[in-house]
């Protein structure tokens, strides 16, 4: 039964993609389709509460449903193919000795990674006080809101600083709907969320390297340590950097390209980025700013409306609900400016230190930054737009979540704890975009073109 | 003797395109060694990236390699095992508690620093220190039972006590009844009053 409803979640996804976005290749589509589906899935479970129904399974079944019908009805009133013809030439990617050297090696430890997130059960402190633990009650009582550990009656620490009863709904729900589907782990839902993103990951890297590089890339993506320990974890962070880090690539595709399908797609998964994590937002305004930048000079500026229309609204839609539902907790943003060096020493310290962590993130930062340093004058010479805008929204994202960072007020814990854990697994939403400037830069690009011509021949 | 006149809807002949120089067994072996050069190069990168970075050798020795061989050893282990195996004495204690109280069980628990105060080194509960105030991870392991804590004294669950978790032989003074010292267990779940 978890096999058919999982199987549902990317069927939803797919047709999703296949009508809406339809020039995206397929493996794009094949990446994509069970991120969005289940994402599709969570927001059918919060109408349902909004409705005021139980959350079970057949009601889900029923919105998947009505869901679904959306897109095939487009199709045929637009005259949409809902299923992908076969092309008369179908061009193989180029692979080479080095290419299957890579893509075994990917499979290899994407499937050593799913064994381990399947079999062993969620441990950590984060995923038993959180996501884990509320999944499974939405599952057992059939609601979000009126849960028992939600009354503050029962439970008088609900609504304390940075309370998990307010964080947004997809990670508790996803779960919820593994545990309706009759799973005894949760985890299956990261470990499935974790293959897609390796498959959409390369599949957008081959549109802006070649094959040898993209495949490089993204193992190299896949390994970081941080990232791929807490794939695992029944924890938000990496889903949430999967939705931002896609968003953000997307976006820059637009960027470079100017297909539609690419901006949409971006605000999509920014909206699913801000579905699953509040400090989504960061990143959702560093690629914002760069997207109007950009428009700016196209003078195309009134399609960031549509854009921010996509993005915002699962998350306004939450947060009147929470309001509506008497969901709340206290408030731990510092409103006023203020100086605190001693504040800003510590996290200044704290930032650096993870950044040249490579326990944590490998070399992921070290190439980052050997990459814009070597591609710096090319970038200004060539004008190479996708390249400049991207290290632009990546050092803006990352100034915007140092400010933010800063002006939070610490009261459930010290700032190094928060520093030690949750900065530690925000960068999380960089290593695919650092990673992603890696593969397509300009210098990254020429090595990739001789490296071809060598392998392959004119 | 009638001519065939021309007929313009007659499809023009298609010219084949000229045929490429077919490769020798010598372009193939070249570019094969090309390709086996490169393989090589990346072979090598991989090696040196994982030896000189302990994140990429833990990746790869015990976060994956490691947890591997545990599943091929343990290949058929239950969930239940398996929450026993990574979570140790404290997933025990709470299944423990499961087996002996009633889904209508209101249970006492203490503070955290009780937890760390390890009496019996075989019943270490301490992993349970860093959750065990939180009423979510409690509903996971316990649900329908509720949890009060020994500080929610204004509750109105407080008052309906059913049970108390003698936790490293805290717990024994909320008793209604006496448990004479040389029968008290380090850890145990006991009712509240003696005739529940």
């Amino acid at each position: 039964m978890v096999a058919i409803g999982l199987l549902i979640s990317f069927f939803l996804g797919y047709i999703w993609l296949q009508v809406f976005f339809n020039r995206i290749t397929m493996l794009e589509k094949i990446g994509g389709a069970f991120l969005l589906g289940i994402a599709l899935q969570t927001m059918v479970m919060v109408l349902i509460e909004i409705l005021g129904m139980p959350i079970t399974l057949d009601k889900i079944f029923i919105g998947t449903a009505i869901f679904g019908l959306i897109p095939i009805g487009f199709a045929i009133v637009k005259n949409r193919l809902l299923l992908n013809p076969i092309p008369k030439k179908f061009v193989f990617p180029k692979i080479s000795l080095i290419w299957i050297l890579f893509a075994v090696l990917i499979a290899y430890i994407a499937y050593m990674n799913f064994m381990k997130c399947v079999y062993f059960p969620a441990f950590d402190r984060d995923s038993v006080d959180g996501f884990e633990s509320i999944g499974y009650a939405i599952a057992i009582e059939h609601c979000i809101a009126n849960l028992t550990v939600f009354d503050p009656i029962y439970h008088p620490r609900v609504n304390s600083p940075a309370s998990v009863a307010v964080y947004m709904p997809f990670t508790q729900l996803s779960y919820a709907y593994t545990y309706l589907l009759g799973a005894e782990l949760s985890k299956i839902i990261n470990a499935v969320m974790y293959l897609s993103f390796i498959v959409l990951f390369y599949a957008v890297m081959r549109r802006v390297a070649t094959d040898t590089i993209a495949i490089i890339v993204t193992l190299f993506m896949m390994v970081t340590p941080e990232l791929i320990a807490w794939s695992s974890m029944s924890a938000t962070n990496v889903l949430q950097a999967i939705f931002a880090s896609i968003g953000v690539i997307y976006g820059l595709l637009w960027i470079k390209e100017q297909r539609s399908e690419d901006l949409y797609l971006s605000a999509v998964f920014m909206a699913l980025n801000l579905w699953s994590r509040n400090e989504g937002l960061v990143i959702v305004l560093a690629l914002g700013a760069v997207l109007f930048l950009r428009m700016l000079v196209l003078k195309k500026w009134l399609q960031i409306i549509p854009w921010g229309i996509i993005v915002f609204v699962p998350f306004i839609m939450w947060n009147v609900y929470m309001k509506v539902a008497g969901m709340w907790s206290e408030s731990v943003i510092l409103t006023k400016l203020f100086w605190d060096p001693e504040k800003f020493s510590v996290m200044w310290e704290r930032f650096v230190f993870l950044m040249r962590n490579r326990q944590y993130y490998g070399y992921s930062f070290d190439a980052f930054a050997i990459f814009a340093i070597a591609n710096a004058y090319f970038i200004w010479k060539k004008k190479h737009i996708l390249n400049a805008y991207t290290l632009l929204c990546i050092v803006m994202a990352f100034v915007l979540y140092f400010i933010v960072i800063y002006q939070v007020n610490y009261v459930w814990d010290s700032i190094e704890n928060v520093l030690n854990y949750s900065a530690k697994r925000f960068f999380f939403c960089f290593i695919p975009m650092m990673w992603f400037f890696v593969g397509s830069s300009y210098l990254t690009d020429k090595f990739g073109t001789w490296l071809d011509k060598f392998q392959f021949g004119k | 003797m009638n001519k065939k006149q021309p007929n313009s809807k007659l499809p023009k002949p298609v010219q084949k395109p000229p045929k490429a120089p077919q490769k020798s067994w010598f372009d193939v072996v070249v570019r094969f060694g090309k390709q086996a050069l490169v393989a090589l190069a990346g072979l090598f990168l991989l090696v040196q990236a994982k030896n000189s970075a302990v994140g990429y050798r833990w990746v790869y020795d015990s976060l994956l390699k490691g947890n591997m061989e545990v599943i091929r050893k343990h290949p058929n282990l239950s969930v239940d095992e398996r929450y026993v195996m990574k979570m140790g004495f404290p997933i025990s204690y709470l299944n423990h508690i499961k087996q002996h109280t009633p889904d209508s069980a209101i249970i006492l628990f203490p503070e955290p620093s009780v937890f760390l105060d390890t009496k019996d080194p075989n019943q270490n509960l301490s992993g349970m220190h860093g959750w065990s105030f939180s009423k979510y991870a409690y509903f996971r392991y316990l649900q329908p039972r509720k949890v009060v804590f020994a500080n929610e004294t204004d509750s109105p669950y407080f008052e309906k006590i059913t049970h108390v978790a003698i936790i490293n032989e805290w717990g024994y003074d909320f008793l209604s009844y006496p448990v004479p010292l040389e029968h008290r267990p380090v850890n145990a779940i006991l009712p509240i009053h003696s005739n529940q």
